[in-house]
Protein backbone atom coordinates (compact mmCIF):
# COMPACT_ATOMS: atom_id res chain seq x y z
CA UNK A 1 0.00 0.00 0.00
CA UNK A 2 1.45 3.42 -0.95
CA UNK A 3 2.56 5.78 1.85
CA UNK A 4 0.16 8.52 0.77
CA UNK A 5 -2.83 6.25 1.34
CA UNK A 6 -1.90 5.70 5.03
CA UNK A 7 -1.52 9.42 5.47
CA UNK A 8 -5.00 10.04 4.07
CA UNK A 9 -6.51 7.36 6.37
CA UNK A 10 -4.69 8.89 9.38
CA UNK A 11 -5.96 12.38 8.51
CA UNK A 12 -9.55 11.10 8.20
CA UNK A 13 -9.29 9.27 11.54
CA UNK A 14 -7.83 12.35 13.27
CA UNK A 15 -10.50 14.63 11.78
CA UNK A 16 -13.25 12.20 12.86
CA UNK A 17 -11.85 12.03 16.40
CA UNK A 18 -11.53 15.81 16.59
CA UNK A 19 -15.10 16.30 15.29
CA UNK A 20 -16.52 13.85 17.84
CA UNK A 21 -14.52 15.44 20.64
CA UNK A 22 -15.79 18.86 19.61
CA UNK A 23 -19.39 17.56 19.86
CA UNK A 24 -18.70 16.19 23.32
CA UNK A 25 -17.05 19.45 24.26
CA UNK A 26 -20.10 21.46 23.14
CA UNK A 27 -22.34 19.15 25.14
CA UNK A 28 -20.12 19.51 28.19
CA UNK A 29 -20.05 23.33 27.91
CA UNK A 30 -23.83 23.46 27.54
CA UNK A 31 -24.35 21.21 30.57
CA UNK A 32 -21.98 23.32 32.66
CA UNK A 33 -23.78 26.50 31.51
CA UNK A 34 -27.18 25.00 32.42
CA UNK A 35 -25.85 24.02 35.84
CA UNK A 36 -24.39 27.50 36.44
CA UNK A 37 -27.73 29.06 35.38
CA UNK A 38 -29.60 26.90 37.90
CA UNK A 39 -27.13 27.76 40.66
CA UNK A 40 -27.43 31.48 39.85
CA UNK A 41 -31.23 31.32 39.94
CA UNK A 42 -31.15 29.49 43.26
CA UNK A 43 -28.65 31.93 44.75
CA UNK A 44 -30.18 35.21 43.59
CA UNK A 45 -33.84 34.15 43.26
CA UNK A 46 -36.33 35.32 45.85
CA UNK A 47 -37.12 31.92 47.32
CA UNK A 48 -39.10 32.29 50.57
CA UNK A 49 -37.15 31.48 53.74
CA UNK A 50 -33.89 30.83 51.89
CA UNK A 51 -32.22 33.78 53.59
CA UNK A 52 -32.52 34.93 57.19
CA UNK A 53 -35.68 36.91 57.91
CA UNK A 54 -34.25 39.07 60.69
CA UNK A 55 -36.33 38.01 63.69
CA UNK A 56 -36.36 35.34 66.39
CA UNK A 57 -39.15 33.54 68.23
CA UNK A 58 -39.54 32.60 71.90
CA UNK A 59 -41.75 29.65 72.70
CA UNK A 60 -44.24 29.12 75.50
CA UNK A 61 -43.37 25.98 77.42
CA UNK A 62 -46.06 23.29 77.83
CA UNK A 63 -48.47 25.59 76.09
CA UNK A 64 -50.96 22.98 74.90
CA UNK A 65 -52.46 19.61 75.52
CA UNK A 66 -54.08 17.65 72.69
CA UNK A 67 -57.65 16.80 73.68
CA UNK A 68 -59.02 15.02 70.63
CA UNK A 69 -58.61 14.48 66.93
CA UNK A 70 -61.43 13.84 64.52
CA UNK A 71 -60.50 12.44 61.10
CA UNK A 72 -63.04 12.92 58.31
CA UNK A 73 -63.52 11.88 54.71
CA UNK A 74 -64.46 15.45 53.74
CA UNK A 75 -61.98 18.07 52.61
CA UNK A 76 -62.45 20.84 55.15
CA UNK A 77 -62.53 24.36 53.76
CA UNK A 78 -62.77 26.51 56.87
CA UNK A 79 -64.28 27.12 60.28
CA UNK A 80 -67.32 29.31 59.75
CA UNK A 81 -68.60 29.59 63.31
CA UNK A 82 -68.61 28.19 66.80
CA UNK A 83 -70.66 28.23 69.96
CA UNK A 84 -69.78 27.00 73.46
CA UNK A 85 -70.64 23.46 72.41
CA UNK A 86 -70.47 23.34 68.63
CA UNK A 87 -68.08 24.00 65.76
CA UNK A 88 -69.35 24.65 62.23
CA UNK A 89 -66.95 23.76 59.42
CA UNK A 90 -67.34 24.36 55.70
CA UNK A 91 -66.57 21.50 53.31
CA UNK A 92 -65.65 21.44 49.65
CA UNK A 93 -69.25 20.44 48.86
CA UNK A 94 -71.05 23.63 47.92
CA UNK A 95 -73.85 24.59 50.30
CA UNK A 96 -73.00 21.97 52.91
CA UNK A 97 -71.57 22.43 56.41
CA UNK A 98 -70.58 20.10 59.23
CA UNK A 99 -71.87 20.61 62.77
CA UNK A 100 -69.38 19.08 65.19
CA UNK A 101 -69.83 18.76 68.96
CA UNK A 102 -66.85 20.23 70.84
CA UNK A 103 -67.04 17.73 73.68
CA UNK A 104 -68.43 14.82 71.70
CA UNK A 105 -66.84 14.97 68.25
CA UNK A 106 -68.57 11.76 67.21
CA UNK A 107 -71.84 13.69 66.98
CA UNK A 108 -71.04 15.12 63.56
CA UNK A 109 -74.06 16.30 61.63
CA UNK A 110 -74.19 17.25 57.96
CA UNK A 111 -76.34 20.33 57.32
CA UNK A 112 -77.55 21.83 54.05
CA UNK A 113 -77.46 25.61 54.22
CA UNK A 114 -81.02 26.90 54.17
CA UNK A 115 -81.99 28.91 51.07
CA UNK A 116 -78.63 28.15 49.49
CA UNK A 117 -80.00 26.36 46.41
CA UNK A 118 -82.76 28.90 45.96
CA UNK A 119 -80.60 32.03 46.11
CA UNK A 120 -77.25 30.82 44.88
CA UNK A 121 -78.46 30.67 41.28
CA UNK A 122 -81.08 33.36 41.23
CA UNK A 123 -78.80 36.00 42.78
CA UNK A 124 -75.66 34.79 41.08
CA UNK A 125 -73.65 34.31 44.29
CA UNK A 126 -70.45 33.50 42.43
CA UNK A 127 -68.38 34.31 45.47
CA UNK A 128 -70.08 33.27 48.66
CA UNK A 129 -68.81 33.50 52.20
CA UNK A 130 -70.69 32.02 55.17
CA UNK A 131 -70.54 33.07 58.82
CA UNK A 132 -72.56 31.37 61.56
CA UNK A 133 -73.27 33.67 64.48
CA UNK A 134 -75.61 31.26 66.21
CA UNK A 135 -78.56 31.18 65.86
CA UNK A 136 -78.14 33.37 62.76
CA UNK A 137 -76.44 32.33 59.53
CA UNK A 138 -75.15 35.03 57.21
CA UNK A 139 -74.59 34.25 53.54
CA UNK A 140 -72.46 36.96 51.97
CA UNK A 141 -72.82 37.26 48.22
CA UNK A 142 -69.60 39.18 47.83
CA UNK A 143 -69.86 40.06 44.16
CA UNK A 144 -73.62 40.62 44.03
CA UNK A 145 -73.25 42.39 46.57
CA UNK A 146 -75.88 41.06 48.96
CA UNK A 147 -76.29 39.67 52.46
CA UNK A 148 -78.78 36.96 53.34
CA UNK A 149 -79.59 36.35 57.00
CA UNK A 150 -81.32 33.15 58.00
CA UNK A 151 -81.38 30.54 60.76
CA UNK A 152 -80.21 26.95 60.84
CA UNK A 153 -83.79 25.68 60.63
CA UNK A 154 -84.54 28.15 57.83
CA UNK A 155 -87.55 29.54 59.71
CA UNK A 156 -86.55 33.13 58.97
CA UNK A 157 -84.95 34.67 55.94
CA UNK A 158 -84.08 38.28 55.16
CA UNK A 159 -82.07 39.54 52.24
CA UNK A 160 -80.39 42.89 51.63
CA UNK A 161 -78.94 44.11 48.36
CA UNK A 162 -76.07 46.52 49.00
CA UNK A 163 -74.95 49.51 46.90
CA UNK A 164 -72.77 48.55 43.88
CA UNK A 165 -69.21 47.41 44.49
CA UNK A 166 -68.19 43.96 45.72
CA UNK A 167 -66.77 43.23 49.15
CA UNK A 168 -64.16 40.67 50.14
CA UNK A 169 -63.96 40.52 53.95
CA UNK A 170 -66.72 40.42 56.55
CA UNK A 171 -66.98 40.52 60.35
CA UNK A 172 -70.04 40.48 62.61
CA UNK A 173 -69.46 43.21 65.20
CA UNK A 174 -72.62 43.04 67.27
CA UNK A 175 -76.33 42.84 66.77
CA UNK A 176 -77.06 43.67 63.11
CA UNK A 177 -73.69 45.46 62.85
CA UNK A 178 -71.56 44.11 60.02
CA UNK A 179 -68.15 45.47 59.02
CA UNK A 180 -67.17 44.89 55.41
CA UNK A 181 -64.09 45.60 53.31
CA UNK A 182 -65.84 46.93 50.25
CA UNK A 183 -64.82 48.19 46.82
CA UNK A 184 -64.93 51.98 46.48
CA UNK A 185 -65.15 53.02 42.83
CA UNK A 186 -63.96 56.57 43.53
CA UNK A 187 -60.50 55.32 44.57
CA UNK A 188 -60.49 51.94 42.75
CA UNK A 189 -59.61 50.30 46.03
CA UNK A 190 -61.32 48.75 49.03
CA UNK A 191 -62.08 50.39 52.33
CA UNK A 192 -64.00 49.47 55.48
CA UNK A 193 -67.72 50.19 55.82
CA UNK A 194 -70.20 49.54 58.61
CA UNK A 195 -73.51 48.10 57.49
CA UNK A 196 -76.56 47.95 59.71
CA UNK A 197 -78.62 44.96 58.66
CA UNK A 198 -81.85 46.33 60.22
CA UNK A 199 -81.77 49.88 58.89
CA UNK A 200 -79.67 49.32 55.76
CA UNK A 201 -77.44 52.28 56.69
CA UNK A 202 -73.93 52.16 55.29
CA UNK A 203 -71.13 54.24 56.81
CA UNK A 204 -67.68 54.59 55.27
CA UNK A 205 -64.45 54.61 57.24
CA UNK A 206 -62.38 57.75 57.78
CA UNK A 207 -58.66 57.44 57.03
CA UNK A 208 -58.20 53.86 58.18
CA UNK A 209 -57.11 52.09 54.99
CA UNK A 210 -54.05 52.85 52.90
CA UNK A 211 -55.17 53.50 49.32
CA UNK A 212 -53.18 51.99 46.45
CA UNK A 213 -55.80 52.08 43.67
CA UNK A 214 -55.29 48.44 42.67
CA UNK A 215 -58.70 47.02 43.56
CA UNK A 216 -57.51 46.10 47.06
CA UNK A 217 -55.14 43.31 45.97
CA UNK A 218 -51.88 44.37 47.60
CA UNK A 219 -53.62 45.40 50.84
CA UNK A 220 -55.66 42.19 51.05
CA UNK A 221 -55.89 40.60 54.49
CA UNK A 222 -58.13 39.07 57.15
CA UNK A 223 -60.74 40.91 59.20
CA UNK A 224 -61.80 39.93 62.73
CA UNK A 225 -63.96 41.31 65.52
CA UNK A 226 -62.77 40.67 69.06
CA UNK A 227 -65.74 40.50 71.40
CA UNK A 228 -63.58 41.05 74.51
CA UNK A 229 -62.14 44.40 73.42
CA UNK A 230 -64.94 45.33 70.96
CA UNK A 231 -62.25 46.12 68.40
CA UNK A 232 -61.80 45.09 64.82
CA UNK A 233 -58.46 43.83 63.63
CA UNK A 234 -57.30 43.75 60.02
CA UNK A 235 -54.18 41.71 59.32
CA UNK A 236 -52.38 42.33 56.03
CA UNK A 237 -51.37 39.26 54.04
CA UNK A 238 -48.31 40.75 52.35
CA UNK A 239 -46.60 42.89 54.99
CA UNK A 240 -46.41 43.00 58.77
CA UNK A 241 -49.09 45.66 59.30
CA UNK A 242 -52.05 45.16 61.69
CA UNK A 243 -54.86 47.73 61.91
CA UNK A 244 -56.91 47.93 65.09
CA UNK A 245 -60.05 50.08 65.03
CA UNK A 246 -63.51 50.28 66.55
CA UNK A 247 -66.92 50.13 64.88
CA UNK A 248 -67.13 53.95 64.62
CA UNK A 249 -64.47 53.58 61.90
CA UNK A 250 -62.67 56.86 62.47
CA UNK A 251 -59.51 56.09 64.46
CA UNK A 252 -56.93 53.42 63.91
CA UNK A 253 -54.02 51.99 65.88
CA UNK A 254 -51.23 50.39 63.87
CA UNK A 255 -49.23 47.43 65.11
CA UNK A 256 -46.95 44.98 63.40
CA UNK A 257 -46.48 41.24 63.36
CA UNK A 258 -43.17 39.81 64.61
CA UNK A 259 -41.41 39.73 61.23
CA UNK A 260 -39.52 42.59 59.58
CA UNK A 261 -41.48 42.83 56.29
CA UNK A 262 -42.63 46.43 56.66
CA UNK A 263 -43.13 47.13 52.94
CA UNK A 264 -44.85 45.20 50.16
CA UNK A 265 -42.63 42.93 48.09
CA UNK A 266 -45.53 41.94 45.86
CA UNK A 267 -46.39 44.31 43.03
CA UNK A 268 -49.76 44.72 41.37
CA UNK A 269 -50.64 45.80 37.86
CA UNK A 270 -53.31 45.94 35.18
CA UNK A 271 -54.00 43.28 32.60
CA UNK A 272 -56.44 43.54 29.73
CA UNK A 273 -58.09 40.86 27.67
CA UNK A 274 -60.55 42.07 25.08
CA UNK A 275 -62.91 44.38 26.92
CA UNK A 276 -62.00 43.05 30.37
CA UNK A 277 -59.54 44.99 32.46
CA UNK A 278 -58.30 43.62 35.75
CA UNK A 279 -55.89 44.32 38.54
CA UNK A 280 -53.79 41.43 39.72
CA UNK A 281 -50.40 40.71 41.19
CA UNK A 282 -47.58 40.81 38.66
CA UNK A 283 -44.91 39.34 40.90
CA UNK A 284 -45.31 36.23 43.08
CA UNK A 285 -47.67 36.65 46.03
CA UNK A 286 -45.40 35.80 48.94
CA UNK A 287 -47.62 35.70 52.01
CA UNK A 288 -46.31 37.10 55.27
CA UNK A 289 -49.29 36.56 57.59
CA UNK A 290 -50.92 33.37 56.44
CA UNK A 291 -53.59 32.17 58.88
CA UNK A 292 -54.78 33.90 62.03
CA UNK A 293 -57.49 34.35 64.63
CA UNK A 294 -58.31 36.88 67.33
CA UNK A 295 -59.56 36.05 70.83
CA UNK A 296 -59.70 37.87 74.15
CA UNK A 297 -57.45 40.74 73.08
CA UNK A 298 -54.85 38.44 71.57
CA UNK A 299 -53.84 37.82 67.98
CA UNK A 300 -52.75 34.29 67.12
CA UNK A 301 -50.90 34.56 63.84
CA UNK A 302 -49.32 31.85 61.71
CA UNK A 303 -46.60 33.57 59.73
CA UNK A 304 -45.22 32.19 56.49
CA UNK A 305 -41.75 33.25 57.56
CA UNK A 306 -39.16 31.19 59.38
CA UNK A 307 -37.41 32.79 62.35
CA UNK A 308 -33.62 32.93 62.41
CA UNK A 309 -33.48 30.63 65.45
CA UNK A 310 -35.51 27.87 63.72
CA UNK A 311 -34.20 25.06 61.56
CA UNK A 312 -35.87 24.22 58.24
CA UNK A 313 -37.03 20.90 59.67
CA UNK A 314 -38.63 22.51 62.72
CA UNK A 315 -40.36 25.22 60.66
CA UNK A 316 -41.77 22.87 58.01
CA UNK A 317 -42.86 20.18 60.49
CA UNK A 318 -44.76 22.51 62.83
CA UNK A 319 -47.51 25.09 62.63
CA UNK A 320 -46.08 28.04 64.55
CA UNK A 321 -48.44 30.68 65.96
CA UNK A 322 -47.14 34.01 67.22
CA UNK A 323 -49.19 35.55 70.05
CA UNK A 324 -49.53 39.34 70.06
CA UNK A 325 -51.22 41.49 72.71
CA UNK A 326 -53.64 43.79 70.88
CA UNK A 327 -53.62 46.45 73.59
CA UNK A 328 -50.07 47.50 72.80
CA UNK A 329 -48.96 45.27 69.91
CA UNK A 330 -46.41 43.48 72.11
CA UNK A 331 -45.15 40.07 71.00
CA UNK A 332 -45.77 37.65 73.88
CA UNK A 333 -44.35 34.42 72.51
CA UNK A 334 -45.08 31.57 70.10
CA UNK A 335 -46.74 28.18 70.24
CA UNK A 336 -45.92 25.32 67.91
CA UNK A 337 -48.13 22.40 66.94
CA UNK A 338 -46.73 19.41 65.03
CA UNK A 339 -48.13 18.67 61.57
CA UNK A 340 -51.04 16.20 61.37
CA UNK A 341 -50.72 13.55 58.64
CA UNK A 342 -48.01 15.72 57.12
CA UNK A 343 -50.21 18.83 56.94
CA UNK A 344 -49.85 22.17 58.68
CA UNK A 345 -53.07 23.62 60.02
CA UNK A 346 -55.12 25.44 57.39
CA UNK A 347 -57.51 27.41 59.65
CA UNK A 348 -58.12 27.67 63.37
CA UNK A 349 -60.18 29.42 66.00
CA UNK A 350 -59.49 30.08 69.66
CA UNK A 351 -62.34 29.98 72.15
CA UNK A 352 -62.76 29.04 75.81
CA UNK A 353 -59.03 28.34 76.31
CA UNK A 354 -59.13 25.88 73.44
CA UNK A 355 -57.59 26.09 70.02
CA UNK A 356 -59.57 24.24 67.38
CA UNK A 357 -57.34 23.56 64.42
CA UNK A 358 -58.51 22.54 60.99
CA UNK A 359 -56.29 20.34 58.85
CA UNK A 360 -57.04 19.02 55.38
CA UNK A 361 -59.16 16.09 56.61
CA UNK A 362 -59.00 16.47 60.40
CA UNK A 363 -60.10 18.68 63.24
CA UNK A 364 -57.88 18.72 66.31
CA UNK A 365 -58.77 20.34 69.63
CA UNK A 366 -55.95 21.57 71.87
CA UNK A 367 -56.37 22.90 75.39
CA UNK A 368 -54.05 25.89 75.62
CA UNK A 369 -52.33 27.34 78.67
CA UNK A 370 -50.13 30.31 77.89
CA UNK A 371 -49.31 31.77 81.37
CA UNK A 372 -49.37 35.18 79.81
CA UNK A 373 -47.60 38.14 81.27
CA UNK A 374 -50.08 40.76 80.10
CA UNK A 375 -50.27 44.40 81.07
CA UNK A 376 -53.43 45.28 83.04
CA UNK A 377 -56.34 46.88 81.18
CA UNK B 1 -28.95 11.33 19.57
CA UNK B 2 -26.09 13.71 20.44
CA UNK B 3 -27.65 16.43 18.31
CA UNK B 4 -30.94 15.92 20.09
CA UNK B 5 -29.22 16.19 23.48
CA UNK B 6 -27.44 19.36 22.42
CA UNK B 7 -30.69 20.92 21.21
CA UNK B 8 -32.45 19.86 24.42
CA UNK B 9 -29.68 21.37 26.56
CA UNK B 10 -29.87 24.66 24.64
CA UNK B 11 -33.66 24.66 24.99
CA UNK B 12 -33.39 24.12 28.76
CA UNK B 13 -30.94 27.00 29.13
CA UNK B 14 -33.13 29.36 27.11
CA UNK B 15 -36.37 28.25 28.80
CA UNK B 16 -34.90 28.77 32.26
CA UNK B 17 -33.49 32.10 31.26
CA UNK B 18 -36.79 33.38 29.87
CA UNK B 19 -38.90 31.92 32.70
CA UNK B 20 -37.00 33.79 35.37
CA UNK B 21 -36.43 37.03 33.52
CA UNK B 22 -38.17 39.89 35.32
CA UNK B 23 -41.12 41.19 33.32
CA UNK B 24 -41.62 44.33 35.40
CA UNK B 25 -40.76 46.65 32.52
CA UNK B 26 -43.71 45.40 30.47
CA UNK B 27 -46.27 46.15 33.13
CA UNK B 28 -47.91 49.12 34.63
CA UNK B 29 -46.67 48.93 38.16
CA UNK B 30 -49.45 50.30 40.32
CA UNK B 31 -47.33 50.61 43.46
CA UNK B 32 -44.51 52.40 41.75
CA UNK B 33 -45.54 53.64 38.28
CA UNK B 34 -42.67 54.51 36.00
CA UNK B 35 -42.93 57.20 33.38
CA UNK B 36 -42.72 55.86 29.85
CA UNK B 37 -43.69 52.28 30.57
CA UNK B 38 -46.73 51.04 28.69
CA UNK B 39 -49.91 51.33 30.73
CA UNK B 40 -51.43 48.04 29.73
CA UNK B 41 -49.95 44.85 28.33
CA UNK B 42 -51.98 42.38 26.39
CA UNK B 43 -51.63 39.36 28.60
CA UNK B 44 -54.71 37.23 29.03
CA UNK B 45 -56.39 36.61 32.37
CA UNK B 46 -55.76 32.90 31.85
CA UNK B 47 -52.02 33.50 31.63
CA UNK B 48 -52.08 35.58 34.79
CA UNK B 49 -54.26 33.09 36.69
CA UNK B 50 -52.01 30.23 35.68
CA UNK B 51 -48.91 32.03 36.88
CA UNK B 52 -50.10 33.89 39.95
CA UNK B 53 -53.41 32.40 41.14
CA UNK B 54 -52.67 28.78 42.03
CA UNK B 55 -53.20 27.59 45.58
CA UNK B 56 -55.95 27.66 48.14
CA UNK B 57 -55.05 30.59 50.35
CA UNK B 58 -58.37 32.46 50.16
CA UNK B 59 -56.55 35.56 48.96
CA UNK B 60 -57.90 38.01 46.42
CA UNK B 61 -56.04 37.36 43.18
CA UNK B 62 -57.80 39.54 40.60
CA UNK B 63 -60.10 42.53 40.59
CA UNK B 64 -62.05 42.94 37.35
CA UNK B 65 -62.85 46.60 36.97
CA UNK B 66 -64.95 46.28 33.85
CA UNK B 67 -68.72 46.36 34.22
CA UNK B 68 -69.78 44.68 36.48
CA UNK B 69 -66.90 45.02 38.94
CA UNK B 70 -66.01 41.58 40.17
CA UNK B 71 -63.41 40.22 42.55
CA UNK B 72 -61.81 36.81 42.11
CA UNK B 73 -60.71 35.03 45.28
CA UNK B 74 -58.89 31.74 45.55
CA UNK B 75 -60.98 28.97 47.06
Amino acid sequence: MPNGYWQVILCIQLYSLFTNMRRYLYLLILSVLAFITLLTIFHFGEIPNKHKNGFKRNYFSSAWLKERQLDLQDTLAGIIGSTRSTIYAGTSTRGEILEIGKDSPNTTKRIKLPYFEQYYDSLGFNSLSVIIDSPAIYLFGENKPAILKTTLDGARCEIRILPPGPFTREAIAGNDCIILRKFDLSVTDQSFVRYNFSTGLLKKEENISEIFGDGGIVSDGQLYFDDATKKLLYIYFYKNLLLSFDTVLNTVKKFSSIDTVSSFKMQTGVVKNGGIKAYTNITPADLVNKVNNVHDGLLFNMSALKADNETDGFFYNNSILDVIDLKDGRYLGSIYFPTVNGNKLSRFIVSDKRLIALYKNSIVTYKINLNLDRKPQ
Amino acid sequence: MKKLLSVAAIAVVFALGSAFTKTGEQWWNVNNPRVGTPAITWLTMTQVKLIYCPGVDNVECASLISNPIMIVKKP
